[in-house]
């Protein structure tokens, strides 16, 4: 791996890095913040008053109705609109490594000394995974904070957070690695973030048209926007070996991919 | 400036010695015709002057093959056969789509060739890549930098990459007055060629290719960058210069190649071209001359009064021997420029 290399795209995305996992941070500290404000409204109760299929996750637990409401505002305001930053973060970060420089120009320079293709962009891939990685600890941080300030009435595991933390980051780089493969195969910035983009919507589609459809739940097997449980995690302590599975095979797949095609992609301007 | 000598590790060097001297050897025996650029038929041939930078590096820096490149119908570049010996300037010269980028980029493993094949010191750039990019630097002629960065950031971070030399950074930045503290987003765009320059020049490798180096920078700083890249070639480093700016391809190369429709129509010394060039004398005598007037191999003669016009074709040495029987009270030699030589092998519906 070339240090240099990974430093300089460090610093060219540090300005997107920071303010993601501030925000990560920010929205995950509110969240907790929020609880001893939220815990009014029985969520479980309105969850459950939501048409088949819009409710989302339920948690079905043998829990008091105060740690059902909580997980259930968790599922609802927290976990999947962290999903959708990741996957947004993933696949702008993944596809930027490459079609940014590209587009810029910058590439020709960045692949004209000499390293290997595949050097480089491992490096480029080991900045996705230190920015994905910091985003994640951000929101886990942020979590942390406020259970141990704002959340007293319900017990909540830290290492559940961690674990549903490492899940995140796994889904974050499965996004990531399909955001490179767009970008080792279009290059173009556009083109690529525009598909990506397209990508999640439709998975995000998917997901949906799998909650409502009757017998639809083999549809939830070509959405990766279902390969994340966080409540389970939470809930049950249940590490979701099925998902973790699923989302490291989908980053090893795409991230060779990825090196396979770019070690042999023309640089066509 | 005193460039430092290049520390870069050559692999295998023995070998590739040896068998670039055998290539070199092959080439002594011109069998093609002098119109085919086989460059290293007429290089050997002429005897041109190499500066070796160490005896034991072998004498060509670049060398192709046939390399083409086609996309789909189109042929970027065809055929190209080149030889480029290390210590010379050797100028590129084409308009823009000639294949002048194209080979560039093919030389850096940016892209693959369709045919062919191309070495950098006896490193196939695209079996052994990094080895052969380990020899060159570039500065690519769509020069875009980071913005962001101040040029200091921008240099350091590259020279990082390249592991150029800081003492060398300095130099430049003094020969190009450029100011490092500054943002390279508020500079002016002869200010950031000036940084694509030193980026690409900081490092220390036997070979340099620029792509349209001196967009955009002032007459006084092109001056400078021309001097800058003649202490390289003193320094026994090899350039190679592509440009369409003909009176910089005329100052600084010592041989240009002419690329047509991405093909290599002719490649001779700038000397070599200029003097098989021809040239448009006007001769004033000292009294009318006779109206058989002679003067072997001058054509298109015009005669006026005591003066005669015409063109000649390569030496002129005949003709100022027929001219010294008679007295000659003034003699003009136009010299065509290289643009001359340039356009006739472009058409205006080339040059569209």
């Amino acid at each position: 791996m070339n240090v240099p290399i990974l430093r300089m795209t460090l610093r060219t995305r540090r300005l997107a890095i920071f303010w993601f996992s501030i925000g990560s941070f920010g929205y995950s500290l509110m969240i907790m913040g929020l609880w001893p404000f939220m815990e009014t409204i029985d969520w479980a109760a309105m969850v459950e008053a939501l048409p088949e299929g819009m409710a989302g996750e339920r948690v079905v637990a043998d829990l008091s109705p105060t740690e059902q409401s909580f997980y259930q505002y968790l599922s609802t305001e927290w976990s999947s609109w962290l999903q959708l930053v990741a996957a947004y973060f993933g696949i702008w970060i993944g596809a930027s490594v490459v079609a940014r420089d590209f587009g810029n120009g910058t590439l020709d320079v960045l692949l004209s000394p000499p390293i290997s293709r595949t050097t480089f962009i491992v490096a480029r891939m080991s900045a996705l995974l230190l920015g994905a990685t910091l985003l994640c600890s951000a929101s886990l941080v942020g979590a942390v904070i406020g259970v141990l300030l704002w959340v007293s009435d319900v017990d909540v595991r830290l290492a559940d957070l961690a674990l549903m933390h490492v899940q995140l980051l796994l889904f974050t780089l499965a996004t990531g690695g399909i955001g490179l493969v767009l970008a080792t195969l279009i290059l173009q910035p556009g083109r690529t973030y525009g598909v990506g983009a397209l990508l999640m919507v439709a998975m995000f589609l998917l997901l949906i048209v799998a909650n409502f459809a009757s017998g639809g739940e083999w549809i939830k097997n070509f959405t990766l926007f279902s390969y994340w449980n966080p409540i389970d995690q939470l809930v049950h302590s249940t590490f979701v070996w099925k998902d973790i599975i699923v989302l490291s095979s989908i980053t090893l797949t795409t991230s060779t991919a990825a090196i396979l095609i770019f070690r042999r992609r023309d640089m066509v301007v | 400036m005193e460039w430092q000598p290049h520390r870069r590790k050559q692999h295998g060097v023995k070998w590739k010695q040896i068998k670039l001297h055998l290539q070199s050897l092959v080439c002594l025996f011109p069998a093609r015709d002098r119109k085919v650029a086989c460059e290293g038929d007429r290089y050997l041939a002429l005897g041109t002057p190499v500066q070796l930078h160490k005896s034991t590096m072998p004498p060509v820096a670049i060398q192709t093959w046939n390399l083409t490149k086609r996309y789909g119908a189109v042929e970027a570049l065809t055929d190209l056969n080149l030889q480029i010996p290390q210590g010379q300037i050797f100028g590129f010269l084409g308009p823009n789509g000639a294949g002048k980028t194209t080979t560039i980029r093919l030389l850096f493993g940016l892209m693959r060739p369709t045919e062919g094949r191309a070495e950098v010191l006896g490193h196939d750039v695209h079996r052994v890549g990094p080895e052969a990019r380990q020899s060159m630097s570039l500065l690519p002629s769509d020069n875009s930098l980071y913005s962001f960065m101040k040029v200091e950031q921008y240099l350091e971070a590259f020279g990082r990459i390249t592991q150029a030399s800081r003492q060398r950074r300095a130099d430049l930045l003094e020969r190009l007055e450029l100011d490092p503290s500054r943002k390279i987003g508020d500079l002016s765009m002869g200010n950031q060629q000036k940084v694509a320059i030193v980026r690409a020049l900081q490092d220390d490798v036997p070979i340099y290719v620029v792509d349209e180096p001196t967009r955009g920078l002032d007459p006084l700083i092109q001056q400078e960058f021309g001097r800058v890249i003649m202490d390289l070639r003193n320094d026994g480093r090899t350039v190679l210069f592509s440009t369409h700016v003909l009176s910089e391809a005329e100052a600084l190369c010592d041989r240009v190649g002419i690329l047509r429709n991405g093909r290599l129509v002719q490649v001779d010394s700038v000397a070599e071209l200029t003097e098989a060039r021809v040239r448009h004398l006007t001769v004033t005598f000292d009294q009318a001359p006779s109206a058989d007037l002679a003067i072997p191999g001058a054509t298109d003669l015009h005669l006026q009064d005591n003066q005669a016009e015409f063109t000649v074709r390569g030496s002129i040495d005949q003709i100022l021997k027929t001219l010294a029987r008679y007295t000659v009270v003034d003699l003009s030699i136009n010299e065509p420029s290289l643009e001359e030589i340039f356009l006739r092998h472009y058409g205006s519906e080339d040059r569209e």
